[in-house]
């Protein structure tokens, strides 16, 4: 949230900072803020920087815990060309990312703009609602996903009162996919606590403007909700699309470590938890974390270049 | 300007997150450091890790209270934890030069650890380990060259558990197993599955290798040939896969959906009494729980061994005890090991928990004393081991690769995503990179 005001403040004052002279006041607020920053920053050296050098160094060697690490220059990253479980392994993710992101945003947008109707209890629901994406995320979750659809799970007995049989949901690889990426779309609290601030932030004088020229719901929602909202729709989706690439816990979990059945489910940090500590390949897993990092920071640069295209920030 | 400071902003924030949320992943595993492992006053602490349940915990704490009564100037300091976890953090400590002094092993990774230097030799410490109990056969698993890595904590070998209730509903007989042939074994599950409602014949035999194993050594092959390749043939895999994909098509045996679900011995359908045979390792049948008590349930041997080309079944480890190369007080963890399996008094403690104990001695000692399934185990046991054995290949480096290949492709076969013909391609493919 504070990240959004942060974003709003940036646009409402162009040129702002940089140029004008700081004052005494501010002088010592910056400081402060480099203070309280110091700590993170010394995890950051050492809990974050350091093992990425050594797994980017690790990343091109052949290295099994066991024993010394030997150069072997960049044939891990050629092996990934030809590993056909790689492959299988980057399309489960995509395919995760690509339609668990934009539903997921899309239901966390639709409730933020019912509980944005002046409900009461407002701050119940917010709650409530905040919850799954804190706990979407956590192995006790994972668990109950994986009793809520089993073969006799709760899915299939609801189901089963209406004279369906249904399949065994994650034990099939048809279907194991699908409620991973429903367990996603739930998690959509968080993008939905930052729609609502975002809603409120759009002035009502539009609406009422609007309607006195005859908008209906919808075309308000398209010509005015839609567009104001975009700047917070691309922070929404630049977060949840890196985000999703690095989900591991709940395949983990339902598939009890293995990606299956077959490797439906087999995201890529799964696959890369794998190979590092289950078949002792860490130089091939550094590789492939390597290969993660390019492959979300490339996306990420390709979101920033297309938001030219539907980011409105007009001020 | 100010945009674009602020397209950087969050740019720069989604890759440090995006960097350090995949790093910490691979960087994971992190256990606290245990110090003050140093003598002090010629006070002795010694790490000890082992995996295992919460009743496995308990039994083994306990036995270690005795060894501490007994050694007053050695002090353990204990690492339980949990399969999945434990081998995580031991590959982590092995890098770090941190292992615990003491530590539970299996095969193939007892061999892994030791041919990669981790673990020491235990003929160096003559009286203080006895070793004399352990005949070669026994030792085969953890040793190499003369060197011994571990030494055995139990032994077990692979069985049919069987439910009699069940095939007496069924109308079936108990089946002969000296002589009863694959082709019974499909039948008899078959049966079962039609003749009792929600019941079925067979439990999952083709998830792990074992029963496949057995299978390959009665056509004369193994699973590891003698110079460290794959030991059987794709013909005798083909034809596995086939009699598998066979059995699920009839329903004689657990959906390959089910049998995901179902992957503990306390509450599947064979613990709910509604399974008739159930392959499994014979000192494990007291996991089932309460069905023990209601029904009296039988051990059988895996079909084929009649007429076989060479004897299928064997006898193994379960696991083993090893000592970390890198310990500061070998010949002290060398007395707990001997404590351990060794005397009785730890033996009447840990029971048959972790397989049968090697020594016979100990076996003796304690057998009157165990739980109506592991005496069952034991006098199972005790048969096989009279029987000539079919020696096994050490496995090669990377063997342990075959289980996941295995779980997998066995997978496709039975969801009919794959021919068993092209399963048997690419398992042979994988695990011949595997252990390349």
């Amino acid at each position: 949230m504070a990240v959004v005001e942060e974003f709003r403040q940036l646009r409402a004052e162009p040129g702002a900072r940089g140029f004008r002279r700081r004052t005494d006041a501010e002088r010592k607020e910056e400081r402060a803020a480099w203070t309280f920053l110091f700590p993170w920053f010394i995890g950051m050296v050492l809990i974050t920087l350091g093992p990425m050098i050594a797994s980017l160094v690790l990343s091109f060697t052949d290295y099994n815990l066991l024993r010394d690490p030997a150069w072997v220059g960049i044939e891990n990253y050629e092996r990934m060309l030809g590993d056909a479980r790689l492959h299988k392994s980057l399309g489960v993710t995509f395919t995760y990312v690509l339609i668990g992101v934009p539903l997921q945003l899309a239901a966390a947008l639709f409730l933020a703009m019912v509980l944005n109707r002046g409900l009461k209890g407002l701050s119940f629901y917010r709650s409530v609602y905040y919850l799954p994406s804190l706990l979407g995320g956590s192995v006790a979750i994972a668990v109950l996903w994986k009793q809520l659809f089993g073969v006799s799970g709760l899915v299939n007995q609801v189901l089963g009162f209406f004279g369906v049989v249904g399949p065994g949901w994650i034990s099939n690889p048809e279907t194991a996919l699908s409620t991973l990426i429903l367990l996603h779309v739930w998690t959509f609290g968080s993008s939905m606590v930052i729609f609502l601030a975002g809603l409120r932030q759009i002035p009502d004088m539009y609406y009422e403007a609007s309607a006195i020229d005859g908008a209906g719901r919808w075309r308000q929602f398209r010509s005015i909700t839609i567009p104001l909202l975009t700047p917070v729709i691309f922070f929404n989706l630049v977060l949840q699309v890196i985000n999703a690439f690095q989900s591991f816990t709940q395949a983990f979990v339902v598939s009890g470590g293995t990606g299956g059945p077959v490797d439906s489910t087999l995201f890529f940090t799964l696959y890369l938890y794998q190979r590092g500590f289950t078949d002792y390949q860490m130089g091939y897993a550094s590789a492939m974390a390597w290969l993660l990092l390019l492959i979300i920071g490339a996306l990420t640069a390709i979101n920033f270049l297309v938001s030219k295209y539907w980011v409105h920030y007009d001020d | 300007m100010s945009r674009n400071k602020l397209q950087w902003g969050i740019h720069a924030a989604a890759l440090v997150a995006s960097v350090s949320l995949v790093l910490a992943g691979c960087a994971g595993g992190g256990e606290p450091e245990v110090t003050g492992d140093g003598e002090d006053g010629g006070k002795i602490t010694l790490r000890f890790a082992w995996w295992g349940s919460d009743s496995r915990h308990a039994m083994t704490e306990e036995m270690i209270d005795l060894f501490e009564d007994q050694n007053p100037n050695i002090t353990i300091e204990t690492e339980p934890a949990a399969w999945d976890a434990y081998w995580d953090a031991l590959a982590t400590k092995a890098a770090t030069g941190e292992m615990p002094d003491v530590i539970q092993t299996v095969d193939p990774y007892v061999l892994e650890y030791g041919r990669n230097g981790q673990l020491a030799d235990l003929t160096q410490f003559g009286d203080v380990l006895d070793l004399s109990p352990y005949g070669e056969a026994i030792l085969t698993d953890s040793s190499e060259d003369g060197k011994v890595w571990g030494v055995p904590g139990g032994l077990t070998t692979y069985s049919v558990w069987t439910n009699p209730d069940v095939l007496e509903a069924a109308g079936v007989e108990m089946p002969d197993d000296d002589t009863w042939s694959w082709q019974d074994y499909a039948e008899f599950s078959k049966d079962v599955s039609e003749a009792v409602p929600d019941a079925v014949g067979s439990g999952q035999i083709s998830f792990y290798p074992d029963v496949f194993g057995v299978f390959a050594r009665q056509h004369g092959e193994q699973i590891w040939s003698d110079d460290g390749g794959l030991g059987f043939s794709k013909e005798t895999l083909v034809e596995w896969w086939e009699y598998v994909a066979d059995i699920t098509e009839t329903e004689a045996m657990l959906s390959p959906e089910r049998s995901l679900e179902e992957n503990t011995h306390d509450s599947d359908s064979f613990a709910q009494g509604t399974m008739a045979f159930k392959p499994g390792w014979a000192t494990q049948l007291g996991q089932v729980g309460a069905l023990n008590e209601r029904a009296d349930l039988a051990l059988l041997r895996l079909p084929g061994e009649d007429g076989a080309e060479a004897r299928g079944d064997f006898v193994k480890p379960s696991m083993h005890y090893s000592i970390a190369e890198s310990s500061e007080h070998k010949e002290a963890a060398a007395k707990l090991i001997d404590f351990i399996v060794n005397t009785p008094d730890a033996g009447e403690i840990l029971g048959a928990d972790r397989g049968l104990p090697p020594n016979p001695e100990v076996l003796a000692e304690i057998q009157d004393g165990m739980g109506v399934a592991d005496q069952k185990a034991a006098a199972f046991l005790t048969e096989r081991l009279e029987e000539p054995e079919n020696p096994r290949p050490l496995p090669p480096e990377g063997a342990s690769e075959i289980n996941a290949i295995f779980l997998r492709l066995s997978q496709e076969v039975l969801y009919g995503n794959l021919s068993p013909d092209a399963a048997a391609d690419q398992l042979i493919a994988e695990t011949e990179a595997a252990i390349s």
